[in-house]
């Protein structure tokens, strides 16, 4: 769908410019992972070293307990003799004991060995066999090479505080060795060879200490580091690899994200360069529970629609739903109600009170569907049908109009055969009784029956020379020329038939000066005349009779009106006078056929005619409207 | 017994037709009586005895209404409707004598329960013709309505 030009990124900026770029939080993320795992690997590395630590110090302590053991069997018995040999000499330090040496009855020589003698001699062995170095030293020793060392003699000052063991890894040379010393306190057996020193059962008298050489341990630990660090390194390796994939994804996310970006921007663009040569608007309509509405997008043809710009109801749409005409609205919220309800389709013709000032019909279509939220969202578009609207009604109206003339044709036919066969019903049959009456030539009525048969003769006369002139008036070709009114009507009041001082009994008031007749001036002629003659001859026997012409505003609309105070009509009756050939009163001479003329030219142009009377005697007033011919002009 | 002549009102507007009926009427070998009345309104004052017609004596009620159609001021079908929508006289019958032959006539007449209803003819003979048959049913074979008070 998207060409490449616009939504894709080019290979070569994906391969160089993108794909090496670093990214700082998974350069941390790859930092503390190594964090982690060093650091559980020198943890690890120093609880090893503790462990081995602590067993070198546990074989250290058994060894001194052993010592110390063998020790106190020793001063339990108060020391042991020996043979006197080159290696066990008798001890000098002991020389004021009385038994320090004795000859067995046998002959052979001893001396006696006392624990610090034979501890002494003991170590001597185990260094020269193990290699492992045990010293029982004091900060008073009775023999000076019992003296402590620097080390020794540290952990002895601690014990005089009352410390209960002593150890540590030391560096002696090229090797290394834990040393352990334990305190030793006076005991009674003691006291046979430091009792002249003063000291008391009890009392801190030295320490013993070993010396475990370190190596062994060493080489052990050496041979699991190799293990260990390939355990942790697998695993970092691992969470390395874990973290590169990642950052592959993220990536590929990435390029994802700014390749939608940029392909909806092209969608947005190609709808609104589409939008905008739509001939209406297409949008979105969204109608939330709660009874808000806004249109999230439209396109702009809503300038046209409604006159406003799509941010102006972006989040609030009650400025365009104020817009539909009053006449329409109720509909127009039942269709919109009806469509959310059932999930149908929402179509609607209704009027805009465009913000410009006029009035604009449109045609609505949208489809609605449901968000996870309650609200309705529509898609659709509105277009004008003003054109078409204009043409429906001006069809409708032809189609109204074309079914009066009709109708009206039809009882113009009846009508006109009725009464034209009246007077026929009347000359025939009266001839016919006349023909009997002068068989017998007895008869005195023939004067008055020829009298009738010629009134009938004249009645049909008048009949058609009335049906000519108004088929002549009503078929005429409309002439199309803009007439002043009043000028109109005294030419018309110039030719009414002279029976009374027309210039006196019919006045024409001022207002009709400024008013314009468009339109056939023969028509406009023919509904003066008819009616100011019919004024005329219902007021011939007022004195003084007094008929006015003249034009009414009412609402903006030219109400014409020729009022007399004549003999009146009657108000049951005011309806029926504009029929054809309807007379009130059949004494008078008329044909029926003037005021039905009269009322086919006003509605010609779609006016109304009609009568106001009080009754008989109380004079008459016709007002009639010319709405498509009528203009007041003040100008001229 | 020899009945009464029969009483016929003619409801007309054109005096020259009421002549013409009336001319016929006279040739017409059944006796009857013929009233007279230039329109509607006539007619109505006559059967209801009013302005004119007050008199019973000179105004009795009609056995059969001849009436015309179109008519100034109230015309036959208003007629035919209060006549035959009011009890006390909806059972005398109503001929409809017009020289309408239009549909629309002819409907609204039978709707309103006009009893029969004829066109005149132009044609003398078939005018005469007609006027005797007319009698002929209307006076001597159909069966009036009993009698009320006149």
């Amino acid at each position: 769908m998207i060409p490449p030009e616009e939504g894709r990124i080019p290979a070569k900026m994906s391969r160089f410019g993108y794909e090496n770029r670093f990214n700082p939080t998974l350069g941390i993320v790859a930092l503390l992972w190594t964090l982690i795992i060093g650091g559980l690997g020198y943890w690890h590395y120093h609880q090893v070293s503790a462990g081995f630590l602590a067993n070198a110090r546990t074989a250290a302590r058994y060894s001194i307990q052993k010592d110390m053991t063998y020790r106190r069997w020793a001063t339990g018995h108060g020391g042991i003799y020996a043979p006197i040999t080159d290696n066990t000499p008798p001890n000098p330090y002991l020389s004021h004991l009385p038994e320090r040496d004795i000859t067995t009855p046998s002959g052979r020589a001893l001396t006696l060995v006392n624990p610090a003698y034979m501890t002494r001699q003991v170590y001597q062995l185990g260094r020269e066999t193990f290699d492992s170095r045990g010293h029982i030293t004091s900060l008073n020793p009775l023999r000076p090479e019992n003296a402590p060392d620097n080390w020794e003699r540290q952990a002895l000052h601690a014990f005089a505080d009352g410390a209960e063991e002593r150890s540590s890894l030391v560096a002696e040379g090229d090797a290394a060795f834990l040393r352990l010393m334990f305190p030793f306190y006076v005991e009674q057996g003691c006291l046979r060879c430091h009792g002249s020193q003063g000291y008391e059962v009890g009392d801190l008298i030295g320490g013993i200490s070993v010396a475990i050489d370190w190596t062994p341990y060493q080489q052990a630990m050496a041979a699991i580091w190799p293990g260990y660090a390939i355990g942790y390194g697998g695993i970092w390796l691992l969470g390395l690899g874990f973290i590169e994939l990642h950052r592959r994804r993220l990536r590929a996310f990435l390029r994802y994200r700014k390749q939608s970006t940029l392909e909806q921007r092209a969608l947005l663009t190609r709808l609104q360069k589409l939008g905008a040569h739509l001939p209406g608007m297409i949008y979105q309509y969204r109608l939330y529970p709660d009874g808000r509405s806004c249109v999230p997008y439209a396109s702009q043809g809503i300038g046209v629609i409604f006159g406003v710009t799509p941010d102006q109801v972006k989040t609030d749409a009650s400025r365009v739903m104020e817009m539909v005409h009053p006449d329409d609205t109720a509909a127009f919220k039942v269709a919109i109600q009806r469509s959310a309800r059932d999930k149908s389709v929402w179509r609607n013709e209704f009027r805009v009170l465009h913000s410009a000032g006029h009035i604009l019909w449109v045609e609505g279509y949208a489809t609605p569907e449901e968000l996870s939220d309650g609200s309705i969202l529509w898609h659709g578009y509105i277009q004008d049908i003003n054109d078409r609207k204009q043409s429906e009604q001006l069809l409708e109206q032809q189609q109204q109009m074309l079914k009066r003339r009709n109708a009206a044709l039809e009882q113009f036919s009846y009508t006109v055969s009725h009464e034209l066969r009246t007077p026929l019903v009347t000359a025939e049959n009266l001839l016919g009784f006349v023909q009997q009456k002068l068989a017998s030539y007895q008869d005195t009525t023939v004067d008055k029956h020829m009298g009738l048969i010629r009134d009938a003769a004249r009645r049909m006369n008048q009949l058609l020379d009335s049906l000519m002139h108004m088929f002549r008036v009503e078929s005429t070709p409309l002439d199309d020329s803009r007439v002043n009114a009043a000028a109109l009507v005294k030419e018309v009041i110039g030719k009414l038939p002279t029976r009374l001082n027309n210039s006196e009994t019919v006045t024409m008031q001022d207002n009709l000066e400024g008013c314009y007749l468009t339109g056939d001036p023969a028509h406009f002629t023919e509904i003066w005349q008819q009616l100011l003659d019919n004024a005329v001859t219902y007021s011939e026997q007022k004195t003084p009779p007094v008929i006015e012409a003249g034009v009414d505003l009412v609402d903006g609309q030219s109400v014409f009106y020729v009022r007399d105070n004549g003999c009146g009509i009657d108000p049951r009756f005011q309806e029926r006078i504009f029929g054809l050939f309807d007379r009130l009163d059949t004494s008078n001479t008329g044909s029926g056929l003037g005021l039905a003329l009269v009322k086919n030219i006003v509605e010609l142009y779609g006016g109304r005619i009609w009568v106001d009377s009080a009754g008989i005697g109380q004079g008459s007033c016709f007002y009639f409207t010319l709405p498509a011919a009528a203009d007041q002009d003040k100008k001229n | 017994m020899l009945r009464q002549p029969m009483i016929i009102l003619h409801v007309e507007d054109e005096p020259a037709h009421a002549e013409i009926l009336r001319m016929a009427f006279e040739q017409c070998k059944v006796k009857q009586h013929l009233l007279h009345v230039a329109d509607g309104g006539e007619a109505l004052d006559y059967i209801y005895r009013r302005a004119d017609y007050a008199r019973p004596e000179t105004s009795p009620r009609p056995d059969l209404i001849l009436l015309d159609l179109h008519m100034p001021k109230i015309d036959g079908l208003e007629v035919l409707k209060t006549l035959k929508g009011d009890h006390h006289f909806s059972s005398i019958p109503i001929v409809v004598l017009t020289t309408s032959s239009a549909d629309s006539d002819l409907k609204t007449a039978y709707n309103r329960h006009a009893n029969s209803y004829l066109t005149k003819p132009v044609d003398f003979e078939k005018f005469t013709k007609m006027v005797d048959v007319l009698c002929e049913y209307w006076l001597g074979m159909n069966c009036p309505p009993p009698a009320t008070e006149k």
